[in-house]
């Protein structure tokens, strides 16, 4: 990349790591699975880099990126045939009163992975139904019942001392 | 409070994340799709015939073989290696039909004679269906639970296994003539043989066997340290392969006994970890690497290569024809998986034959992929992504 684009894109994502990381981590609930997932987001959005820079919202951008890499059904179709970026699965967490995030966390890397992505659009980033649709490319119907049985699962599977919104 | 608002915090893993290598990954691809355009209107009319000699595999290291470290078993009931077969030259892809016109569909596995396949569709209104093609022809599998279904393999009578998703986790399924037989409380069923034996696993890191579809299952042994099994394939005399820990190749034997397969050499060192994915007439896939699970350093910047075991020389080898693990291994040896450029292949004794595609090819491999490979390697089936990007189910015809 000529004109100063690759400095810009290395300063940006340099600046952007660890809000990647965080988001991976969720989605993921595994640090080594997170940063594989950064890492292939970073990949393509240096091939992306000069459409990407001119984007509205460059933050935006990215994180769906990250959120589609995250769903998407050839990687998925992809990993689960060719298993090789499988690593073991950490140990689940039981409620010993271990602090409330490792709950969670445990929680939702239970729930099936549309449903998790859905939940944590939604209630980590607080987007509306509609962002969320547009994101992951899927109907506002399709987000609304992943959005109800994630739930549902979480309540299922958190203690009752921690609280899972209605909807 | 939202409890997921609690979650904002960064992996407690020190970070893997390299700008660097982003940039020279990102810079290598756009190198290869370069070269892919380049080739581009050659490929319309040579994809469909036999490429030998395709690529001399560019900074592959050297592919030695021969780990003896495990020798053959002597009295092994696999047969002998059915050598000198040609394998086809040429292949034609068909798009696969679907119910009620779905928008998208994917393969997910296939008996040996390529005349049941098990895939799975995507219905507009969302959600998954799982389906089976009999010679060509689609029928819809209902399955219990309508969160995530997966049909995994089936066999030649049309028995097909597979999982579905509760709200508790995976259940194990098989699946004949319209009947649906839950095959225990948790777990997936991965693989079934032509004697309806059923590999799978329990959701919990145990290996499970079914003698059938009726019957309950057994629980696969391990040895002593091992934390989790993964059972991947059954062989028709009804040896399993997979993994142990998902970082070591492992056997469990019909007669009850179970051994480690050997680490394939790279660049002269064995693997530090290997897992076999599939299994048929002692023929053994999977992948290995240099990099271990802990290698926080390099385990995502060593490559993992494509592994073949035979079973019955005790040989371990890189395949370096393809790019990734082999998707799947058929009686002769012979593979389908991706090559370096991306392209999915069908790699025999002496031939790499590129199959085409629907639309362009990518060369992370995931434009096309082929899923299954039939005894005789004139049936394949997989998926491809049309020209608007969507996956279809298809199947290749060779000869």
């Amino acid at each position: 990349m000529r004109d100063g684009a690759q400095e810009e894109y290395v300063e940006y994502v340099a600046a952007r790591v660890p809000a990647l990381r965080r988001l991976a981590y969720v989605l993921t609930g595994d640090g080594y699975r997170a940063d594989d997932l950064v890492q292939q987001t970073i990949t393509t959005l240096y091939l992306k880099w000069h459409r990407a820079r001119a984007a509205d919202n460059l933050d935006a951008y990215v994180r769906t990126m990250l959120v589609r890499g995250y769903v998407d059904e050839r990687r998925l179709a992809w990993s689960r045939v060719r298993l090789f970026r499988q690593i073991p699965e950490p140990e689940p967490v039981e409620d010993t009163g271990a602090e409330e995030r490792h709950v969670v966390r445990a929680a939702l890397r239970r729930v099936p992975r549309q449903q998790r992505a859905v939940l944590v659009l939604r209630f980590f980033y607080d987007l509306p139904v509609d962002e969320v649709a547009g994101l992951l490319g899927c109907t506002t119907g399709t987000v609304k019942s992943h959005t109800s049985r994630g739930l549902a699962a979480l309540r299922r599977l958190l203690p009752p001392r921690i609280e899972v919104p209605n909807r | 409070m939202n409890p997921l608002k609690s979650l904002d915090d960064e992996p407690d893993t020190p970070s893997t994340v390299d700008i660097d290598r982003a940039i020279s990954t990102a810079r290598r691809r756009r190198r290869l799709r370069r070269g892919a355009v380049v080739t581009g209107v050659a490929v319309v009319t040579v994809a469909a015939s036999a490429t030998a000699s395709l690529l001399p595999g560019s900074g592959l290291p050297q592919v030695t073989a021969t780990n003896t470290a495990v020798p053959a078993d002597k009295a092994s009931p696999v047969p002998a290696p059915t050598t000198a077969v040609p394998g086809p030259a040429a292949c034609k892809l068909t798009r696969l039909p679907v119910p009620d016109g779905e928008p998208m569909a994917l393969v997910t596995g296939a008996d040996p004679t390529g005349r049941w396949i098990a895939g799975r569709t995507y219905p507009t209104s969302g959600g998954y269906q799982a389906v089976i093609w009999r010679d060509g022809k689609v029928s819809k599998v209902e399955m219990p639970g309508d969160l995530e279904e997966a049909l995994r393999d089936v066999n030649t009578s049309g028995l097909a296994v597979g999982w579905s998703y509760s709200e508790a986790g995976p259940v194990p399924y098989a699946y004949r003539d319209g009947r649906t037989t839950k095959l225990a409380a948790a777990g997936s069923a991965n693989a079934v043989n032509d004697a309806g034996q059923i590999v799978g696993d329990d959701n919990a890191g145990h290996g499970l066997f079914w003698p059938s579809a009726d019957a309950k299952p057994k629980r696969l042994p391990t040895p002593a340290g091992a934390k989790q099994a993964q059972a991947r394939a059954i062989d028709e005399d009804g040896t399993v392969a997979g993994s142990l820990d998902l970082a070591r190749p492992y056997l469990w034997l019909p007669d009850g006994t179970h051994r480690e397969l050997p680490m394939p050499e790279i660049d002269g060192k064995p693997a530090k970890i290997a897992q076999a994915f599939d299994i048929r007439n002692g023929w053994v896939t999977g992948m290995a690497s240099a990099a271990g699970h802990k290698d926080r350093e390099n385990r995502s910047s060593e490559p993992v290569y494509a592994a073949r075991w035979d079973l019955r020389t005790g040989k371990a080898e890189l395949v370096g024809e393809l790019q990734y693990p082999a998707d799947a291994v058929n009686a002769h040896g012979w593979q389908v998986g991706n090559d370096a450029k991306g392209y999915a292949v069908l790699v025999t004794g002496d031939d790499v034959v590129r199959l085409p595609g629907l639309g362009r090819n990518r060369p992370d491999g995931t434009a096309t992929i082929a899923s299954t490979l039939s005894d005789d390697g004139r049936i394949i089936a997989g998926q491809s992504d049309d020209k608007s990007g969507t996956i279809q189910a298809v199947i290749w015809n060779c000869r």
